[in-house]
């Protein structure tokens, strides 16, 4: 692509500034869609939308958070579609994939069960501010809620998941020492 | 205010916000002392921040993949691994004017720095080694010299307004600039303790001093990138220090530590995921075209004074 140095160079900008998240956005997009194929293509298709509307940037007052809101509504066209894939299976592989280690694959494949068990808004809202520690006003942005709403969502999802571990508990002493709760 | 008073503040909101770890040190000790007179409350605290915890380490080695190429190539359509510094002043250039103009710009760790004057790093630097010696970890000899690093940093240039124009001359001519927050290194242990812009002759560098519950101090150098990227951490030792150095977009980074190289390496990473970017259009571009500078002589010109002397870290002596 021919450009003068200077286009290129804040192209480069553009390019470097959006590229740097995608580590992030990889991971919050896995949590979401489990599948890493599918989680890749939510992914891809953020990158490109973001490079398309680039000088949006300008006005945004962070980077993080504008790719963010993108990677979200992204999703949330395709959430019943194209990105549609919290099977099992994929599930059993996420935590094997990940976790060599017994104890914690156990500890994972329990709390992305019971994450599966919540209501959307709930999981995305707790994927959200637990993976990627981002302030609840960033949150509240991505997600296009109020504070308040953003709140009781963490607040009831994580009551929800903690009932679930309680009840796992009560039905299975014997997995108490894989699946204690610090 | 009476503990009664503040236990009847203590709100839900207060409590996720100590699960995730987004309160400041005040109201974090509220809740910690609310938590303790509340068993149950503290063992649904404990529950939740154990969930997030095992949310991060399901998708922990998410980081560690490589990226797909499609995923690079989507970013890619115009990136050269230039060594144009073209945009680069910009980036350190933005920060400092904000600096200048009422505290930085903060993302997610919502930590405010504001501008001090010299009172206020004194008191600031005295509350420090007071909050250390209430700990009883600090050393007395130790305490004098985190002192006198602090001083000599003390005696460096504030940011001013002089300085505002120089940058705003640097950057002249860039259509925009970046900021960015300082990295968050609590992970490790390590707040902010004070932030500013070296100069000497014509090298400048960022200079964030941080430091540890023991008053062991740790610097972190932003300088504008003026030379091609280079990825990989690079680690080096003087005296009795670790200085691991990387590049990341217009910046380059520096660690100079006690810590050992594995530590470093780890926080390195941890530096870079902090930041946060934003654009902003610098204050009187355009006036001129500013000159790079050859910043290859700020490793030696900012690091010596803080080099030079065994006297920085704390770390030794009995706890």
């Amino acid at each position: 692509m021919s450009c003068s140095d200077r286009e290129c160079s804040v192209r480069d900008d553009y390019g470097w500034l959006i590229s740097r998240e995608t580590t992030s956005l990889r991971r919050y997009a896995r949590a979401l869609v489990r599948d890493p194929v599918r989680a890749d293509d939510l992914v891809q298709d953020c990158l490109e939308r973001a490079i398309r509307k680039r000088k949006q940037l300008r006005s945004q007052a962070s980077v993080k958070s504008w790719l963010f809101r993108i990677l979200y509504t992204v999703y949330l066209n395709g959430r019943k579609t194209r990105y549609s894939a919290a099977s099992d299976d994929v599930l059993e592989e996420t935590s094997s994939v990940m976790q060599p280690n017994q104890q914690q694959q156990l500890e994972c494949k329990s709390i992305l069960e019971a994450m599966d068990r919540l209501p959307d808004d709930q999981r995305e809202a707790i994927f959200l501010v637990a993976l990627e520690g981002v302030s609840y006003t960033e949150a509240a942005s991505i997600l296009g809620v109020e504070i308040g709403t953003l709140k009781s969502r963490l607040s009831r999802g994580r009551e929800a998941l903690r009932q679930v571990h309680a009840s796992a508990e009560d039905n299975a002493p014997s997995q108490a020492t894989l699946r204690r709760v610090k | 205010m009476t503990d009664r008073k503040i236990y009847d503040q203590i709100t839900e909101l207060d409590l996720m916000g100590y699960v995730d770890g987004q309160l400041d040190p005040v109201r974090r000790s509220e809740v910690e002392a609310y938590l303790l007179q509340n068993p149950e409350e503290n063992a649904r605290v404990r529950a939740y921040i154990a969930q997030n915890e095992a949310l991060r380490r399901a998708f922990e080695e998410v980081a560690e993949e490589p990226v797909p190429a499609r995923l690079t190539a989507a970013t890619h359509w115009a990136r050269r691994r230039s060594a144009a510094p073209v945009f680069r002043w910009a980036a350190v250039a933005a920060s400092v004017v904000l600096a200048a103009g009422g505290g930085w710009w903060v993302g997610q760790s919502g930590l405010a720095i504001s501008p001090m004057g010299g009172a206020q790093l004194a008191q600031q630097t005295g509350s420090t080694a007071q909050t250390a010696g209430q700990q009883g970890s600090a050393i007395p000899a130790s305490d004098q010299s985190t002192g006198s690093l602090l001083e000599r940093l003390q005696q460096q240039p504030l940011i001013e307004e002089q300085t505002i124009s120089e940058v705003n001359r640097v950057a002249g001519g860039n259509a925009f600039g970046m900021n960015f927050n300082p990295p968050d290194i609590s992970l490790f242990g390590y707040e902010l303790q004070n932030a500013r812009q070296i100069k000497k002759d014509e090298s400048r560098a960022l200079h964030l001093l941080y430091a540890d519950a023991e008053g062991e101090t740790l610097s972190v150098m932003l300088t504008p990138r003026q030379r091609p990227e280079k990825p990989s951490i690079n680690v080096s030792q003087e005296n009795d220090f670790n200085i691991v150095d990387w590049s990341d977009g217009p910046l380059e980074l520096k660690i100079v530590s006690r810590r050992n190289e594995e530590q470093l390496r780890k926080m390195a990473g941890k530096v870079g995921e902090s930041m946060s970017y934003s654009l902003q259009l610098p204050q009187n571009m355009g006036q001129v075209a500013g000159q790079p500078i050859d910043d290859n002589r700020i490793s030696e010109r900012t690091l010596a004074p803080l080099l030079e002397s065994d006297q920085i870290s704390t770390s030794s002596g009995p706890m």
